[in-house]
């Protein structure tokens, strides 16, 4: 059994408060994305406690169409209630695409397309070094070419929370003030905060959702977790990994490296 | 369910010499390594054998190659501690992933080939150069490959005198514990191995558990700091975003902003966005001030009368990636709390034969407050730069 402890609350806490104050002084224009999930939620809720309660910046969408049900009522109404402003890009799903392709080309080519037509130079992302191998080799700051290309073999020095300044080239800065956390973490604040959940992470008819992408690609697991608290301590014994129900992660050797370098999350 | 204070550690040494790997192999023979992680190093191995490294080394490059690019962390929970490993690059141009992986870890695993030619060369000094810079108070020497050397006591006191003679010239004062290893069988990484009957003492786990349970808490000072990070605007008001670095914030604490030496008072403080009493040491707050007085990003809020340890001169310690060229003054700066301040002259007091590790005396450009490391690190740590690259680090005495 794989034990994770976990982390102090307050430490990563201020640790993520401090990035997003930080990302908010160096760039003009950041933008969010949200995917409706746990972490992604999460980190506007941070932003929350770190701008008096006001997320100051727009949160985006890439809308494919064919999200779960659930995460559109559920975006609709953290939006509301949280007064977000919201941009939905949106990307068309080609039915001969699937898995890797379609990560590769949909989600990733929607993006672009936004932040070109908007501006932006800094996007915030609510990926965790836990997730993945490759994630695990992450910035806090993490610079992106003109193509979106992450030069992870040349990255910038990031010492004592000192970050890389906003690239020349007009390119953009990804920014991820979660990067420390890791699943437990997520759900112990997620729980602690009594923020609002999608419900197809709690289990239903024996089976729940631990890591949510679109209806193509993910895929649900077994679980009896109806509670965050059941959620918590079924990750206490698993042996398995988060996105286990990911499709893209797995179709071919270092599928993560190839997203990653074509500008995927 | 229980929460665990982090116990930093990095692997530390020259490439090839087995940080990867032997970080690798505690993932395994802890059970810290996940089905998945596990499979994909074994379905990639580019024909070759199964490596502990691969579960650390992910980028396809990495495994064809057996090098290290980029720093990872991996943590292992074990007899209550949770211990953070981070594991970095050994090769020389990638000192500065080193060091990003490094700087904020309270002890290290230094990991040296008994091979001879092949351990204790000048790149392994220069990461443990950067150990005795950031203060670390505990060193766990793995002596690795000791299988090669057909288990030699011999050997592995010879590298243990090299090392200990070399620590000495740095003025090292902390924990030093040799502990010879074979990082791929895993000898006397988690138990004592019997290969190595001549050798009593702990296996690496424990001597690292053993660093975290030493580890004694620093000297910081209880005097009110707090670092301004920049302001945003309410409604008609301008908030001030900090970060208390050390003492206790309060509603209507007096405070001095440097530099300037302006007085003020706290107006208004808020935490996590709500009205609030008090913050302590670590928080993020947002602060109105009193009357007209404008701190920039970077500028620090002294309370209690309490004056900045340096503004324009500067005592510290500094680490030099590269020594051969020093640095020079008229193409310096220092970043430090995302602030960058530029160097007027930079004078050497103490060098050592050998060691990238200088004390140094730095004439800033303009008032910028610092304080000692050891009292509020946050105030007495900086990215030393020539021009646009990283030059080395340094901290404040």
């Amino acid at each position: 059994m794989i034990t994770v402890p976990l982390q102090d609350l307050g430490e990563l806490e201020e640790r993520s408060i401090s990035v997003l104050r930080e990302a908010k002084m160096q760039f003009k224009r950041i933008v969010a994305l949200w995917s409706m999930g746990k972490d992604s939620t999460a980190v506007l809720s941070l932003a929350r406690k770190a701008f008096m309660k006001k997320v100051p910046f727009p949160v985006m969408h890439i809308d494919n169409g064919i999200d779960f049900p659930e995460s559109y009522s559920f975006r609709d109404s953290l939006m509301e209630k949280w007064g977000l402003e919201l941009i939905v890009a949106e990307s068309k799903i080609k039915k001969e695409l699937s898995g890797f392709s379609c990560c590769g080309a949909n989600k990733t080519d929607a993006l672009k397309k936004v932040l070109n037509e908007y501006g932006f130079d800094a996007v915030i992302v609510s990926i965790r070094r836990d997730e993945h191998g490759i994630r695990a080799k992450e910035r806090f700051f993490s610079p992106r070419d003109k193509y979106f290309k992450w030069n992870y073999k040349n990255q910038p020095e990031e010492l004592w929370g000192n970050y890389t300044s906003p690239s020349e080239d007009k390119s953009h800065v990804r920014v991820h003030p979660i990067l420390e956390w890791n699943e437990i973490d997520v759900w112990n604040y997620t729980k602690k905060e009594k923020l609002p959940i999608n419900p197809l992470y709690l289990a239903k008819d024996g089976f729940r959702y631990r890591s949510l992408g679109c209806t193509h690609c993910t895929v649900a697991m077994p679980s009896n977790a109806r509670t965050i608290d059941g959620i918590m301590a079924e990750l206490k014994s698993t042996k398995s990994e988060e996105r286990g129900g990911r499709q893209q992660d797995k179709e071919k050797a270092y599928a993560m490296e190839k997203l990653r370098a074509l500008g995927y999350m | 369910m229980r929460t665990s204070k982090k116990y930093r550690v990095t692997l530390i040494g020259e490439k090839d010499n087995g940080k990867s790997t032997l970080l690798g192999k505690l993932l395994l023979l802890t059970g810290a390594a996940s089905k998945e992680r596990i499979d994909d190093a074994k379905g990639n191995m580019f024909g070759g054998r199964f490596e502990p490294a691969f579960l650390l080394d992910n980028f396809s490059e990495e495994r064809q190659n057996g090098l290290t690019l980029d720093s990872t962390k991996a943590s292992i929970f074990y007899k209550d501690r949770s211990l953070e490993f981070t594991d970095v690059p050994g090769h020389e141009e990638l000192i500065k992933n080193m060091l990003s992986g490094a700087s904020e870890s309270k002890a290290a695993v230094f990991v040296v080939s008994a091979n001879k030619g092949e351990g204790f060369t000048s790149q392994a000094k220069r990461h443990l150069d950067v150990a005795v810079l950031l203060e670390m108070k505990s060193i766990v020497v793995a002596v690795n490959k000791i299988d090669a050397v057909g288990y030699s006591q011999d050997r592995f006191n010879s590298i243990r005198k090299d090392i200990l003679n070399y620590l000495s010239r740095l003025d090292f004062e902390g924990k030093v514990t040799f502990i010879p290893v074979s990082a791929y069988d895993g000898d006397n990484l988690v138990e004592r191995s019997k290969r190595t009957p001549w050798y009593h003492g702990m296996a690496v786990l424990d001597a690292v558990v053993r660093a975290a349970e030493t580890e004694k808490p620093q000297r910081r000072s209880n005097r009110l700091r707090i670092l301004v990070q920049g302001e945003v605007q309410n409604e008609k008001h301008t908030l001030f975003l900090g970060r208390v670095c050390s003492g206790r914030a309060s509603q209507g604490s007096r405070l001095s902003v440097e530099p300037g030496h302006d007085d003020t008072k706290i107006a208004a403080l808020f935490v996590d966005g709500s009205k609030a009493e008090h913050a302590n040491s670590g928080k993020n707050i947002s602060l109105s001030l009193g009357r007209g007085v404008r701190p920039k990003k970077g500028s620090v809020l002294y309370g209690d009368r309490c004056k900045p340890h340096t503004l324009l001169v500067v005592k510290a310690k500094l680490f030099i990636i590269d020594n051969t060229g020093m640095v020079r003054p008229d193409n310096a700066s220092i970043k430090i709390n995302n602030t960058t301040v530029g160097v007027n002259d930079i004078s050497i007091v103490k060098s050592r034969v050998d060691c990238n590790i200088a004390d140094a005396q730095l004439t800033l450009d303009k008032e910028y407050p610092m304080e000692r490391f050891e009292t509020v690190p946050e105030l007495g740590r900086f990215l030393l730069y020539s021009g646009r690259s990283l030059a080395g680090i340094g901290v404040v005495q």
